[in-house]
Formats: C-alpha cells, structure tokens, sequence
C-alpha cells in the first residue's frame, strides 16, 4: 500500500507545479512543493493513530539549548587537538575566531590552550540578556503564549 | 518643501534611450509630464538620469530661474565639486516652493569616482551555472548621488558589483561564486561609527529586489497600500511612481542589497555550481563568505554590522548571523585603523518564517500543524473587511491582546483536549478531500482527454492509475465508516465512467456532511461542554459562520475562500483585494507589485547604479530554486528546518546582539503570532521583540507602516548595544 502512494506522490509532484490547487501554488516564500504533498500521502497511508513517519521534532528551550550546547562541543572536537587541548591559533586555523578572539578571556590560567570546560564555563556566564526597556515600546508586556 | 515623484514608466523610457551614449534626455521631460505627482516630503534625491553635465546644467539654469550659476558653471566643477553640489541643492531646497518641481542635477558626471560598468556577460540560472573565474571583475560600478534627509544634504555613493565568496582557508577550490550586490554609501563617515547594513529576500530563490525596491533604499517604488488603482484591478501594474524615501534607513546606515546564488547576477564559480549553494547551511556559508569579502574589500572591519532578512530571510538571516559570530574576526584582513572590529550588532527579520514545521501555510498537508499562529491574522483580515464581530471598541494592541488571551485559554485547549479534533482518525479523514482535491485538479490538467479513447500509453497509463485510486478511495471511506456507503458507493463506477466529471465536489460533500453528522454520534459526549459558546466566539474572531465541528483547524487557505468569495484576496497583504469577474479571478495577485519592481530594478540599475548588464537581472527564480533547494539543515544538526536554534546559538555567542522581528497584520503566508509562539516556545520572547504593523508581508510597501516602522528602526539602530543596557 505504501509503494502505491508513494507512486500517487510521484504523479502529483509532477503535475504540481502549475495545476495545483491554492496549496500549492508558487510562493515568495516558497514550500517546498513536495513536502506538503508527501506528508499528507504517507499521513493517509499510516494507520490512524501512528505518528506520521519522520514527524518533525517540536522545538522547546530544552531541546534548543541542547541543540546549542551540542553544536559547541561539536565545534571544539573539530577544533582542538584529540587531546582535548584548544589554541588560540588551531582556533582560528578552524575559522572559530570567536575562540581567537576572546581567548585570553577563556584562558583564565593563561595555559595557552583552553578545554572544553574552559570554553563551555566562558559562554555560560554570557548568560541570555533581557530586550532592554528602551527598545521595548511603553505598554508592552511579556505576552503569555501557551502552544 | 515638495518633492518630485517621477514616473517609472517615464524613467524606464529615459534608461532605454539613455543607453551609454549621449542622453537626448532633456530636464523638461520631467518637469512638464503632466502624469508628475507633487507630494510633500523633507527631502529629495538628485537625479540619476545618465546626462552629461553641460547639458544637465545648462537645463537646470532654462528650468530654474534661481542664481546658481557660478556654482553650476561646468568649467568651475573640476575644482571643489562636492562643495558646488551642495551650493546648487540648498538653492535647489529653498526654491521649490515656486518651482513645484525640483531641478534635476546630475552629479554623477560631475563628481569624482564615477565608474560606469559594462557586464557583457551571459549569467547562468540554472544548477549547473558556472562562471569562469577569470571573467569576474570585483571592481564596482560607481555613481555619486545626493539627497537631502530631513534637511540635511547628504552625498552618497551607489556602487555595484560583484564580490568573490571565498571559502576561509584550507579549502579546495575558495573561490566559490561571484555575489552581486548594490550598495548606498556614504563615503564621508568615518567607518567606525557608520553602520553598514546587509539586505535581503527570501524565497529561497528571490533577489533582492523586494526589498530593495520597497523597502528603505533612497528612492521606493511607491506601491501605495492598501489603495489600489481602477487600472490595478483590471491589469497587473506595469509600473509605480519612483519617489524619494522620505524613510530612507540611509540616515542610520550603509545598506546593501546582496543577491543570494543563482538571483539578481549572481553565480556560482567554476568548478562549483549554483546548485551546491541551494541549501539552508550552504547558502548561509556563501552569504557569510560574501559578507566577510565585502567587509574586506571596504575596510568595514570596525562598522557595526546588521543583517535585514525577509520571508525566507527568517531562516537564512539567522544562518548567515550565528555563522559571522562563530567566525569572529578570523577571517578578517588587518584593518588599517586599528579600531577595535566588529563581527556582528544586529539582526532584523522582516515577516520571516522561523520554523517550517510550526508554519500552517507550509505545512497544509499536515493536519498536525496548529493554526494557532493565523488565527489572529485571520481575524485581522476579518476586521478590516467588518466581517468580524469580536473587537467591538478595542484599539488593535487591546484586540490582540483578547485574540492571544483566546487562543491561550480556549483554542489551544479545545485543540489539544478533544478527543474529536485531535484524533488522528479524524485528521487523516479531514485530509481524504484535500487529496481528492488535489489529485483531480491535477488529473484535469494533466489528462484533459481522458474520456477520449486515446493510445497514448503515458494516458492510458494514467487513466488506469486514476482508476485503482478511485477505487483505493472507495476502501479508505469504509474503513473509516463515514457516511452512508449508497451516498458514496457508486464512486468508483461514476469514476470509471468519466473522471474528469465524477463531481468531486459531490464526493466532498458527502464527506463534510456525513463525516460531521458520524464523528459527532462517535465523539460528542467527548466535546467540551461550552462547544456552542466556543463556536460562537470563533465566528465572532474570523467573521464565518461556517460548521466549526467540521472547519475547527481552520485553515488560511480556506479563510480566504471564505472570506471575501467574490473578490481574489492577496495572500501577502489580504487587503488587496480585487472583485472577482465572472466567478473567476481578474489576474493571479499573488505578485501583485512583481512586474512593476522588475522594471524598476532594470531601471536604477542602469540610472542609479551606471551598471549594464547584457544579461536581464534575475529578479526571481522561484520557478527552479525551491524545487531545488535542500530543507535540511547539515546532518549533525537535531533539528531541521528551522532557524530557532541558530538565534539561540547566536545570543549564547554574544548575549549583546540586538534582535527585531516585524511583520505586518494582514500576512496571511508568515503570521506575526507564528513568531510569537516560536520564540516563545523556545524560550526567545524575552529577548526577540515581535512588532507588528499595519500591513502585509511586505510590511513597507504599506503607507501608513512606512513611518512607524521607520521609528521602530530607528530606536533599533540608535540603541548601541543590548549589553551596553543592561
């Protein structure tokens, strides 16, 4: 049953582009003209009840943050030596002038290298600001939103 | 004071005969047109039709009776120009008032640093574009200009050209595409305290043009929304009225409009293709590479720095930003000042999309996606039209603040706690007409002589295809027990008898009739037991009374059916509206300005810019690009189509970036509450104001959005920096 849609998927794509009812028309903002279609095909496919196949992850501040964090440690893997060791020069060499440039703020010990510690402690007391009053017009308020 | 507001046509005729040679353009064309407005602004721009000084001089001293000569007298020029252009604007200023229209110098020709550019090349589009590397010029076409902003003479330099994204070192092939841009300077600051800002458009696949015609460069096509023309409603605009912009951004900054790969004149260089740079990761790494060249070759290196994405820019923006911040300076050149440099102070993000999985409009196939985030926009467009009921004496800001309060306490929950609405059950079966729908619109189309006996077998083939699918159809309304199997039992032979004709819209209706009358006997005990009083409240917001039981997730896209179904609404800007003929649509308004801003951009290029190109700019290429393009972000990354993540990583970087998003009420494609409950959802509200205005997707091309959208940029750019605040 699944081939069979996703054949259906195959024909419609094709005949997407001009003749598509207003959901799929051609956009400024473009949607990407299969994905509604493929999703909507497999939705149908999928028994009632089970997750659509590769249903999209649902962003929160925790999965964010994660995102965040793991995106760091990433970076410095890729940057520092295996042992675990940063230089302000293999910093830049990687094209993380971040690192470069505030590395004498990260090496507190003036080590001349800094680890993963050194740099996660570094971001974490750069903690998220507030929008500053003067940019926030007279009367606004933080809006409650629940979604 | 008055201000000139030229005709584009008038324009585009001057730049088609203007061509190189010597302009047979004379001032008094623009003077005695009777079709030239007057309208009252604190400032203008000087020409920028290509005369020769001589003659331009010699028409403004014919034109206007007032005593400059000395400072005109074209022999005297080649000593202390800039001085000479000053003398002849301030008379220029004071004398309008008797002169309705304001003369037309030409400063380009006069003043030093002119440098007209002629682009013999034959840009390639498509994925396969490759430019030789040796064919790219990084010198610029340059023009100087003048304007006064708010009574201040201003001189400013238009200059464009290309510039080489060169990957940061260590990497094959650096030079990975030539990036056109078209930049406003003012070559007199002193960098260090002179913003310059980047600009561009969505898509994927759009140049910059929307914005740089629209928006905030020093002349605008005036596209005057919401008003729109008698001939607009007969015809797609051709053109709008030129203006200068009385809310010109030059006043805070330097603005550049860059053309993302395979847009505008920008293409990829051998041995890369335009393709490898459609991709939400590898187009922010062009982007960044662009910027870094541009800062480079300008010596911006301590300029405080700003983004300004629109649509699609709501992904790409934040890319490029938290790429620039993780890169630092590293790939700076030593500036000669020795100022401290710059990497990044603000970020701008016109009617952006943030998350293509929260985005209703984006996601219509999936019936899992809230449409929390339209409802306000939806009830927006129902107030302008007084369809709805719900504001009564509200100001907007009260009004949306009772629209967010609704969809907190009532919608949200009736969404999420009913067993009926949430059911995946009946989500796959409010999808079954959407499908048929779809896949018949296209069936027409495709096979208009389906109930002709034809040997096509590519139609047999489809015929036989549309058969086992009607029949696939059939199963899928018994399996789920909707309706009476006589109301919808003879499908499949109708269907076999004549597919164009099987009456779809029959076989919906027996769906929405049957499929409310069973899911109700199924689930009602189940509804929230202020259903009726939930139903009226939504009726009130959208201004439809429509079967709430069976369009609860209502979408944009039938709202704007329902709405207003006898006139073609905009989906950018809702306003625009234009009476339907005969049932049918007038014109597709989907682009409603795109025509006229292509002329436009054709125009200044030549006129404003001195750039010839023998190629056309690619103002859109929309038709390939998002076909294209790659939705997901690089394989390490947990998230995917969105941009949420990066404007976190941005501020985790450098807590003291500035961030803005704008949008306008009446965008039905990117809704403003959308980026509300994105930032909130992930912890960004505090810290990322949404604003909101009067107006549509493209919130600047609405009048009355123009001045304080303005002032809103203005405190964004005047205030230094977040940290600095704190």
């Amino acid at each position: 049953m699944k081939n069979n849609y996703l054949f259906i998927f195959g024909l419609i794509a094709i005949g997407l582009t001009g003749a598509a009812p207003a959901q799929a028309g051609s956009y400024r903002l473009s949607v990407p003209v299969d994905a509604p279609a493929k999703q909507m095909i497999l939705k149908v496919d999928d028994k009632p009840g089970s997750p659509a196949a590769g249903a999209p992850l649902k962003l929160d501040a925790k999965i964010v943050q994660d995102a965040v964090n793991q995106q760091l440690k990433n970076h410095f893997d890729r940057a520092a030596s295996p042992s675990g060791q940063l230089t302000a020069n293999a910093a830049k060499a990687a094209g993380w002038g971040f690192i470069s440039d505030h590395f004498q703020e990260i090496d507190r010990d003036n080590k001349g290298y800094v680890s993963y510690a050194d740099v996660s402690a570094f971001m974490k007391a750069r903690s998220p600001l507030k929008v500053p009053a003067s940019m926030a017009k007279p009367g606004d308020k933080a809006v409650q939103i629940i979604e | 004071m008055k201000l000139r507001i030229l005709s584009l046509s008038l324009l585009a005729f001057l730049a088609a005969c203007n061509d190189k040679s010597e302009s047979p353009v004379s001032d008094s064309t623009f003077a005695r047109d009777p079709s030239t407005t007057v309208e009252p602004t604190s400032h203008q721009v000087t020409s920028h039709a290509d005369m020769t000084p001589e003659k331009n001089l010699a028409e403004n001293k014919i034109a206007y009776d007032f005593s400059v000569e000395d400072a005109l007298e074209p022999a005297k020029v080649d000593e202390m120009p800039s001085i000479r252009l000053r003398q002849a604007a301030a008379a220029a200023i004071v004398e309008p008032e008797s002169n309705p229209v304001p003369p037309v110098v030409s400063y380009g020709d006069i003043a030093p640093g002119k440098h007209p550019v002629e682009d013999k090349i034959v840009y390639d589009f498509t994925g396969n574009g490759a430019l030789e590397l040796a064919k790219v010029d990084e010198t610029p076409s340059v023009r100087l200009h003048q304007m006064v902003i708010n009574g201040q003479t201003v001189n400013f330099t238009a200059s464009a050209g290309h510039l080489i994204a060169k990957a940061p070192t260590g990497r094959h092939d650096p030079d990975q595409a030539a990036i056109f841009y078209m930049a406003y300077t003012r070559d007199d600051l002193p960098h260090e305290n002179r913003p310059v800002t980047f600009f561009w458009n969505g898509g994927p696949g759009s140049s910059s043009f929307f914005l740089h015609m629209g928006s905030w460069a020093p002349q605008r096509l005036k596209v005057g929304l919401p008003v729109i023309s008698e001939e607009a409603k007969k015809e797609k605009p051709k053109t709008f009225p030129l203006v200068d912009d009385a809310e010109t951004l030059l006043d805070q900054s330097d603005l550049v409009f860059v053309d993302p790969v395979g847009t505008g004149f920008s293409e990829a260089i051998e041995p890369h293709k335009n393709i490898e740079f459609w991709g939400m990761d590898a187009d922010g790494q062009v982007l960044r590479d662009f910027i870094t060249r541009y800062i480079n070759k300008n010596n911006r290196q301590n300029s405080p720095k700003y983004l300004y994405g629109e649509s699609y820019g709501g992904i790409r923006t934040p890319i490029v930003a938290n790429l620039l911040v993780q890169a630092g300076t590293a790939n700076y050149q030593p500036d000669p000042s020795g100022k401290k440099p710059v990497v990044l102070s603000g970020v701008i993000l016109n009617s952006p999309i943030l998350d293509y999985e929260t985005n209703g409009t984006v996601q219509s196939g999936n019936k899992t996606a809230s449409w929390a985030g339209f409802l306000p926009t939806l009830a927006m467009i129902a107030d302008y039209y007084k369809k709805g009921t719900m504001r009564g004496k509200a100001t907007v800001p009260e009004y949306l603040d009772i629209l967010r309060k609704f969809i907190k306490d009532k919608y949200n929950p009736a969404r999420e706690n009913s067993a009926v609405w949430h059911s995946p059950e009946f989500l796959a079966a409010k999808n079954f007409p959407f499908i048929i729908e779809q896949y018949f619109s296209n069936l027409k189309t495709e096979i208009s002589n389906w109930n002709r006996t034809s040997k096509d077998k590519s139609i047999q083939a489809k015929a036989a295809f549309g058969k086992k699918l009607a029949g696939d159809l059939e199963k899928k309304l018994n399996e789920w027990r909707l309706g009476r199997p006589e109301d919808y039992g003879s499908f499949q032979s109708k269907f076999n008898k004549d597919p164009v004709t099987a009456d779809v819209g029959k076989i919906q209706d027996y769906f929405n009739k049957t499929a409310t009358a069973s899911f109700g006997k199924r689930f009602g005990a189940t509804i929230l037991s202020d259903t009726a009083a939930f139903f009226s409240d939504m009726t009130a917001i959208t201004g439809l009374a429509i079967d709430w039981f069976q369009e609860f997730e209502l979408t944009a896209w039938n709202f704007e059916k329902l709405i207003m179904p006898d006139s073609t609404l905009n989906s950018y800007d809702a306003r625009i509206n234009i009476p339907k003929k005969d049932g049918k649509d007038v014109y597709d308004l989907t682009f409603y300005e795109d025509d006229a801003f292509k002329v436009g951009i054709e125009m200044i290029l030549r006129a404003t810019f001195d750039y010839h190109s023998k190629s056309d700019y690619k103002v859109s290429n929309m038709d390939l690009i998002p076909d294209k393009w790659n939705f997901q972000r690089d394989a390490a990354k947990p998230y995917s189509r969105s941009s949420l993540p990066d404007l976190a990583e941005i501020l985790n970087y450098d807590p003291s970036i500035k961030m803005l998003v704008l949008h306008g009420y009446y965008d039905r494609i990117t809704p403003f509450h959308q980026s509300e409950i994105d930032l909130f959802n992930v912890g960004l509200a505090d810290r990322i104001l949404v604003k909101s205005f009067e107006g549509g997707h493209m919130t600047y091309e609405s009048e009355e959005a123009r001045v304080p959208l303005k002032q809103e940029l203005d405190k964004f750019y005047g205030t230094p920096s977040v940290l600095s605040l704190q």
